[in-house]
């Protein structure tokens, strides 16, 4: 099968299931049983006139085939949905304002979380069965069992509270977010406890899979060749099984960033006060204000859709295995 | 000369070797039943067993939380106590406290001692130590609950997807897909805002927004595709294996195959994922009620206590920092026990010795 | 020892004393291998032969100094030009590993790093080695896999191992083993997991390259046929012991212990008839975990007598040493009796 081939096949899988999301968004927000959708669009305390005029707009008398293509052509093609709780705020450009906040924080974490997991799984896996390695296995563990929100309330009890006034958290300042093109020093101390309270379950989750990975790998009649050839154990453990492993952490990397940016890591930017995609969805969620929902989880699965067909594209152009085969 | 020594031996001894030579090789390990192997591996396991301790001490004084807030607390963790007293040091201090500079009022801090308010009180006036073990029930049953639904529904999708495979394979293929490239938290927040604030009518079944069968059924399926889509490779595998080719070539019906080949083989993913996907979905869960779309007051979990307590955070840290804590520990607990099962259950990290 | 001593032909190029490796297991310790003790000289090629679980891996991965097994315990000596290795500091060892003893595996589908091409993967080696820079290692490379008779050479250094065939992957890994003129090549079952036509042609090149090279061999298998093709001496082992050891045509003329003649038996005779059937040896090798008590094949063999219930010591003349308490003349009466019997038999 050429490349070329597979990239079309995935792209066409991604449009598809892209549109499979939209419906499912779609039959979420107008066609579940129980209340009327239109009321629901309206939020709270509406008037008569406004849910009539929500009716109309978004054709709630018609078909629901017709009243999906509306909706998709305000979201998508249009772009002018607006909110009804903050009235006549069009939703689409308010998300796209709000994404670099919400990518900030998923960069800066990922560097974070790629690093020292690359460090837990390779000190893990070259000290294997002994106090290292086990020692780290369980701070791993429990890193991934901690609540992300949880942490961050943890994290800002101690910097902003109990330790604030000491040398050690003297720097953080206020929760909330500076603009990288404002003050790139504020940005960067705005956002270096979020990095790490959002990196640390990843740190957890990847250092434990690449130490399962490498001390695979070191089972392998490669890396008794290479120990043959004379390379130092050192080498043998990064030049050869941390490679060999690394494939698998990028295809899982390439996921969950996806992911995040699409909304995983709204509970970071609710508690840190991030004014990001995730912490958009979150006051509209207060509000009940629907039209602002289904813009970001539409836009959000979108991109989580679109960032995994460039992962498994990326996969078969650069694993030379897949290739050429 | 060897012969002379051989001529050495006792006619008794040279039986005894004799025997040693005859006696038919015991298999080593595959004398030990497969489950029963797996079950003492766990056992030996000592953070596992330290782990499923821990489990079984959280679980009954959760299941004591009414006995607790009786006999211990003297009062009633759900009603909001504003204005009442509580003694402290032999003198009866008001629950609620006006602040040093006369705005708002500051809950009482923690007496440490075994009785009433003994972590203290939340923002409504009701005691932190008793809302931690009605909160843990909740919790642990929504977890508990919700992984019921997420595996059996992984399970009924991943067979019949894996083991019918064709157009069967297909829908739910698609199905799968399209939910599991949907955000987790997009998902749940979609269908917990919908849900949550106007409750569902179908026909005559009615489920009010603050029934708990919504966060269950939420979280349940959210993560239904990460359970199933393993499921239906294993299935998928077990499908084309010989050993299943065989019954098939004998003539052992569907059912048989899948009752006597299937089913075990996918039992033991099962087991694993059983306290992993618990582990997952309390976090979940937590997460939800954080966001105030989980579980819906009267009700309280370990989630909403936190959230109760997050405007008293620099002042009264332990009302958020307790049930975290509860939490971790569930959690960290399940993780260790989810790790120790996949040693014992799965066959890929079995030694091969040389 | 000496530079002066390690030159001198007088010495060994290999010596290996009561070679002991056992791993200490849940279940109580596992001797793998129970006292090995060979000489190999300048330009040899010795056959270890073996089912699986005999030792003869372990014996090559101690002499490589690659057991790193906390709980392996080895002991004995292992004296390589002179000098010993067992208890050689780890730079020292690394030093000689893949410099002056080269080693090539079993399996060469999987023996190569899958992310790295194979120029980069003799290149690593070289570099590691020589003082050869990157550009002249890799023209070294070129010739090493021209040497091993790999069309296209330049070509072929650029490519990744999954797009070569098998036989390829195992040029390329005898390649890099010659590629610093190793003394000593410690083969493992090089021809097992290959085409029969490609194992010949593997043989072929290792013959080729003793002579070329000057390197003595090591190699193990449990196929007697390629023994008889290539090795000068063989050396049989069962149950991490050394039963038996000869050059190569004495082993086939006048071969002494059963097992031997279970092993021979159970080949097809490479020219000429075979007087006797192809047999397989009852039974199955003994858990290294539970040996038996005295001669470990005792079990499985059909000649086997009271005097076999002490371990029996290394017999014999010096060029043809046996691990058996069978006498030469009941040695001749059995060879002699099943050539009878098969005359009855129709072929």
């Amino acid at each position: 099968m050429s490349l070329g081939f597979t990239i079309v096949k995935r792209l066409a899988h991604m449009v598809f299931v892209m549109f499979g999301i939209s419906v499912l968004v779609f039959l979420i927000f107008f066609a579940t049983p129980g209340a009327d959708p239109a009321a629901r669009i309206a939020g709270r305390n509406a008037s008569p006139q406004t849910v009539a005029l929500i009716r109309k707009e978004f054709g709630l008398d018609k078909p629901l085939p017709v009243q999906y293509l509306r909706m998709m052509d305000r979201l998508v093609i249009r772009r002018d949905l607006t909110s009804y709780v903050n009235l006549g705020e069009k939703v689409v450009p308010t998300i796209f304002r709000a994404a670099p906040v919400t990518l900030s924080l998923v960069f800066g974490a990922a560097v974070i979380w790629i690093v020292f997991s690359i460090l837990v799984g390779v000190l893990a896996a070259a000290f294997k069965d002994r106090t290292l390695d086990r020692l780290l296995m369980i701070l791993s563990l429990i890193g991934i069992s901690i609540p992300v929100f949880w942490l961050g309330e943890v994290v800002n009890l101690v910097s902003q509270g109990l330790l604030h006034n000491t040398w050690l958290f003297s720097w953080v300042p206020p929760l909330g977010y500076v603009p990288l093109h404002r003050d790139p020093a504020l940005w960067f101390k705005s956002l270096v406890l979020p990095w790490f309270t959002l990196a640390l379950a990843f740190i957890g989750i990847y250092g434990r899979v690449l130490r399962a990975n490498i001390v695979e790998a070191m089972q392998e009649d490669y890396i008794r060749l290479a120990r043959a050839k004379g390379l130092p154990e050192a080498q043998v453990l990064i030049r050869h099984a941390l490679r060999c492993s690394m494939i698998a952490i990028f295809t899982l990397f390439g996921l969950d960033f996806g992911a995040l940016v699409g909304g995983g890591a709204l509970l970071t930017e609710v508690v840190f006060g991030l004014p990001g995609v995730g912490y958009l969805t979150y006051q509209a969620l207060t509000n009940l204000d629907l039209p602002m929902i289904m813009a970001t989880v539409t836009y959000a699965s979108f991109f989580v859709v679109s960032a995994n067909a460039m992962v498994d594209i990326l996969y078969s152009v650069f694993d030379p295995r897949v290739r050429n085969d | 000369m060897a012969s002379e020594i051989g001529a050495a031996i006792s006619d008794q001894d040279y039986a005894r070797v004799l025997d040693a030579w005859t006696a038919p090789e015991l298999p080593a390990s595959a004398a030990q039943g497969y489950w029963h192997a797996a079950l003492a591996k766990v056992r030996r396991n000592r953070a596992a067993m330290v782990a499923v301790v821990a489990l079984f001490l959280f679980l009954t004084s959760c299941v004591m939380a009414p006995l607790y807030a009786h006999l211990v607390a003297h009062i009633n963790p759900f009603k909001s106590n504003l204005d009442g007293t509580v003694l402290i040091g032999g003198k009866q201090v008001p629950v609620m406290q006006s602040a040093s500079n006369g705005l708002g009022v500051t809950p009482v801090g923690p007496t440490w001692r075994f009785g009433p308010y003994m972590l203290g009180a939340d923002g409504q006036g009701r005691d932190v130590a008793a809302r931690l073990l009605y909160g843990g029930r909740v919790s642990l049953l929504v977890g508990a609950a919700s992984t019921v639904i997420c595996l059996s529904f992984a399970v009924l999708l991943g067979i019949a997807a894996g083991f019918y495979g064709g157009i069967i394979n297909r829908v739910i293929s698609v199905m799968l897909d399209i939910l599991w490239a949907f955000p987790i938290y997009l998902l749940a927040i979609s269908l917990s805002i919908i849900l949550i604030n106007s409750g569902i009518r179908i026909g005559p079944l009615v489920v009010h927004s603050d029934d708990l069968i919504l966060p269950i059924a939420i979280i349940g399926i959210i993560y239904v595709p990460y359970v199933a889509r393993p499921i239906r490779a294993q299935v998928m595998t077990l499908r084309r294996s010989d050993f299943v080719m065989a019954s098939i070539c004998l003539g052992a019906s569907d059912l048989r195959i899948l009752r006597r080949e299937i089913l075990p083989n996918v039992a033991s993913t099962l087991i694993v994922f059983t306290p992993i996907m618990m582990a997952l979905n309390i976090i979940t869960e937590a997460s939800l009620s954080f966001l105030g779309i989980g579980v819906q007051p009267p009700s309280a979990s370990w989630g909403t206590i936190i959230r109760d307590g997050e405007h008293l955070l620099y002042t009264r840290p332990l009302v958020s920092i307790a049930p975290g804590l509860a939490i971790v520990i569930t959690v960290v607990a399940l993780n260790i026990l989810g790790d120790a099962l996949r040693d014992a259950l799965d066959p890929r990290a079995k030694l091969t010795l040389h | 020892m000496t530079e002066a001593t390690a030159t001198d032909p007088a010495v060994p190029l290999l010596a290996v004393d009561n070679l002991r490796v056992s791993f200490r297991t849940a279940r109580g310790t596992v001797r793998a291998v129970d006292g090995v003790s060979f000489r190999l000289g300048h330009r040899e090629i010795l056959g270890i032969v073996g089912e699986s679980g005999s030792g003869k891996s372990v014996s090559l991965m101690a002499m490589m100094g690659l057991i790193n097994d906390p709980n392996a315990v080895i002991e004995g000596s292992i004296k390589f030009q002179g000098r010993e290795l067992i208890g050689l500091g780890a730079r020292e060892m690394r030093r000689l590993r893949g410099g002056r003893i080269a080693m090539i595996f079993q399996d060469p589908m999987t023996a190569l790093t899958p992310v790295y091409t194979v120029g980069r993967q003799i290149v690593e080696q070289l570099r590691l080695h020589t003082d050869l820079s990157t550009g002249a290692a890799r023209n070294r490379a070129v010739e090493l896999l021209e040497a091993v008779g790999i069309p296209g050479p330049k070509d072929v250094i650029d490519r990744y191992p999954h797009q070569l065939s098998g036989g390829m992957r195992q040029r390329v890994v005898i390649a890099m083993a010659l590629s610093c003129n190793p003394a000593l090549m410690l083969a493992d079952e090089p021809t097992t997991a290959l085409d029969v036509t490609v194992q010949a042609a593997i043989l072929d090149l290792v013959r080729k390259l003793r002579k070329d090279f000057g390197s003595s061999v090591i190699l193990v298998t449990h196929n007697m046929g390629v023994v008889a093709e290539i090795a000068d001496k063989v050396a049989v082992m069962y149950a991490g012991r050394i039963v038996e050891h000869a050059d190569t045509p004495t082993m086939f003329r006048t071969p002494w212990h059963p097992y031997t003649w279970g092993l021979l038996d159970s080949i097809p005779p490479i020219s000429g008839a075979r007087p006797r059937r192809l047999s397989s040896i009852q039974g199955a090798p003994p858990s290294l975990q539970r040996l038996p008590p005295g001669c470990s094949f005792a079990p499985r063999c059909q000649y086997r007598s009271r005097r076999c219930a002490v371990k029996p010591p290394m017999i014999g003349e010096p060029d043809h040493r046996v691990a058996c308490v069978l006498e030469p003349g009941e040695r001749r009466e059995i060879v002699r009796k099943p050539a009878q019997q098969n005359d009855e038999i129709p072929s």
